[in-house]
């Protein structure tokens, strides 16, 4: 990705369905989308493949040399039939070429359409989640592009469905099929559609699957003593969040939906930090349990099981739910790349709505990327998150805005992070009546440490997550900074020779040592794959 | 980093502005290392400098060893409290001539361009 240009996200009205995108537009349209990418530069755009704008949008994107990914709402055949050979099998030969000159062409949902909007609902949730996702890990700007026309009542799954829930009116551009068409003399466009779409047998679920990976460490006769832990674990669980639609479990295994992602983490979250802090003592266990979690999403077909008469879900993504599971890492909460999706689609969706009100809204979950893993049983590959809670993020009202004692960040390895840390750091600081010459100690901790990390710590190519929370109580500042490289315990590296001359001089060795000097205390722990360094720096009162 | 550059009295200038950490280190050695190859004394000005962190002074270090070599005379002058705070704690004010602002060190490096005195 090259530094600073924007993700563009696509959505646009096709050729073929009612009136909404005449053919006569077809090169003003193209003309518009022209004019948008060269003035973006974007190299990576997301869009799905529909005859007319989106394929308009494909052609010049690969034509302008940058990278495509498509996504698409369910299996191509169904979506060939319904979305591109309405509009005439030349614009199935466009279709085949712009999915050959695709970098990534993914499908939201492997199932039949089964003239269902749900899905395209869940498709642009997906391009939208998707984009913003990667666009935030990449530190650059996601830019939404729209044609389609303001005037047409909105039909779910159409590109109004984006208009909606777009956090970020700075970046944000429009194509106006309306305005085009009036100039063109085109007729006026349609007062009403006709949605085709019968009641859907489909909604969209966010599903978890949970094991206890250390049940066989339980010895039989600890079992009762479990069970009673996680029934206590459940009262504090039902006082902090509200229950899933549905929640089944059989054995150690545990099996639940919820009707946005958003309330999934907020379960998932209060299961996992209940489980590990409840005290086991006085339920007279020897060890905590540890959860494996999984979390996705996806439409599903919802009923009622004939046997159980309970609410029940089924379909693709409930299998392959399943099947990321037993690839999560025990007492961290596992998420799939339509799980992240979907919640970054949601918390925009808030953010958006939180700024027409008036609200200050602050994201309540972070995600970190943590590699593309194989899924048991032939069931392919998922890109996997982890989900953690971000600090202080939720609604709050701008008329007591309580000023955080916290600061959390989230960079990856590269050293070009620096200086953006550093000056929310600087900030964080002045905001906070904390003096320049404290801010500057603490920064070239934090710089030293990191530019150690990033130049040395790493051994594969890959991108990495470091997370940093700064802290400030009345009479000390504490730094903690968490990473998966190597392990490196700075409280054991050599102290260089300051009293050195010029020749015998080494070049290296200084930075931890300002660590050392500048900071009252450094720890080092190393746990659970990371190195965790902590820092307190007394403030004079 | 900007890097200005300029020359007064015979005495070459070099002004890093903003950051000297690991991402702009490498400029500034670009920058610096190669005056040593002429003559006549290099001044480095901190005045405009906000932040210097190990990887910076390993360029001054640096520098240091090739002016030894080479006989052109380096200076620093300008420091800020908190880079100043950064050459003591690190040993490097041993090292260097530094004077409190520019024209006291150009009087210094035009009067003397091999051995310029330490003010202190």
């Amino acid at each position: 990705l090259s530094k600073g240009y924007p993700i563009l996200i696509f959505a646009g009205e096709r050729i073929g369905a009612a009136d909404s995108f005449p053919p006569a537009l077809e090169e003003s349209v193209r003309a518009g989308i022209c004019d948008e990418l060269a003035a973006r530069k974007a190299r990576l755009g997301y869009s799905s493949a529909s005859a007319g704008a989106d394929i308009l949008f494909c052609e010049e994107l690969l034509a302008s040399g940058a990278e495509l990914r498509i996504f698409l709402p369910c299996v191509e055949e169904d979506f060939i039939a319904q979305y591109v050979a309405p509009a005439g099998d030349h614009w199935i030969a466009r279709y085949r070429a712009v999915i050959e000159g695709a970098a990534q062409v993914e499908v939201s949902c492997e199932e039949r359409l089964l003239g269902d909007e749900t899905l395209l609902k869940f498709n642009n949730q997906m391009l939208q989640g998707i984009g913003r996702v990667n666009a935030l890990r990449a530190g650059v700007p996601a830019h939404l592009l729209l044609a389609f026309s303001p005037g047409a009542p909105a039909e779910p799954g159409s590109p109004a469905d984006f208009m909606d829930q777009w956090p970020e009116p700075e970046h944000l551009s429009i194509i106006d099929l309306d305005d085009l068409r009036e100039r063109a003399g085109v007729a006026e466009p349609p007062t009403s559609l006709v949605s085709g779409f019968p009641s859907s047998p489909r909604a969209i679920r966010a599903i978890l699957f949970a094991d206890i990976a250390t049940y066989t460490k339980f010895p039989d006769e600890q079992l009762p003593l479990l069970w009673d832990f996680l029934a206590a674990a459940q009262d504090i669980i039902a006082s902090k969040t509200k229950p899933p639609l549905l929640i089944n479990s059989w054995g150690d295994a545990v099996h639940a939906a919820t009707e946005t992602a958003h309330d999934l983490a907020d379960y998932t979250m209060a299961l996992t930090e209940v489980i590990a802090t409840l005290d086991i003592a006085p339920f007279g266990l020897d060890r905590r349990p540890l959860l494996r979690m999984a979390l996705h999403a996806g439409p599903v077909f919802v009923g009622i099981h004939p046997l159980t008469g309970r609410s029940m879900i089924y379909g693709h993504h409930v299998n392959r739910a399943a099947r990321i599971e037993p690839i999560a890492t025990p007492g961290e909460i596992c998420a799939s790349q339509h799980f992240v999706a979907l919640l970054r689609s949601e918390m925009d969706s808030a953010q958006h709505e939180a700024r027409v009100l008036g609200n200050m809204y602050r994201d309540r979950y972070d995600m970190e990327y943590v590699g593309l893993l194989d899924l048991p049983k032939q069931f392919g590959r998922e890109s996997i998150y982890r989900v953690f809670r971000r600090s202080g993020g939720e609604v709050i009202s701008t008329n007591d805005r309580p000023q955080s004692s916290e600061l959390r960040l989230i960079l990856s390895n590269d050293l070009a992070e620096i200086g953006r840390i550093a000056s929310a750091v600087d900030s964080f600081c002045a905001e906070r009546r904390i003096g320049p010459d404290v801010a500057y100690a603490v920064n070239l901790a934090i710089d030293e440490l990191l530019t150690n990390t990033i130049s040395y710590g790493y051994r594969d190519r890959a991108r990495h997550m470091i997370e940093l929370v700064l802290g400030i109580t009345a009479n000390r500042l504490t730094l903690l900074i968490r990473d998966d490289a190597e392990p490196f315990d700075p409280t054991l590296a050599a102290a260089p020779d300051i009293e050195a001359e010029i020749d015998d001089r080494a070049v290296g060795g200084l930075g931890i040592h300002f660590v050392r000097t500048m900071m009252d205390s450094v720890e080092y722990r190393r746990s659970d794959g990371h190195n965790e360094v902590t820092l307190t720096k007394l403030l004079e009162s | 980093v900007d890097i200005r550059r300029e020359t007064a009295s015979g005495v070459r200038v070099i002004t890093p502005v903003g950051r000297m950490d690991s991402n702009s280190a490498r400029e500034v050695e670009a920058m610096v290392l190669p005056l040593f190859d002429e003559s006549g004394p290099v001044l480095v000005d901190f005045s405009a400098l906000d932040y210097i962190s190990s990887a910076g002074l390993r360029v001054m270090l640096l520098g240091a060893k090739r002016s030894k070599a080479s006989k052109v005379a380096i200076a620093l002058c300008g420091m800020s409290n908190a880079v100043s705070e950064v050459f003591k704690i690190s040993g490097f004010a041993k090292l260097f001539a530094i004077y409190p602002d520019r024209d006291s060190a150009i009087r210094a490096l035009a009067a003397d361009p091999r051995e310029p005195q330490s003010p202190t």
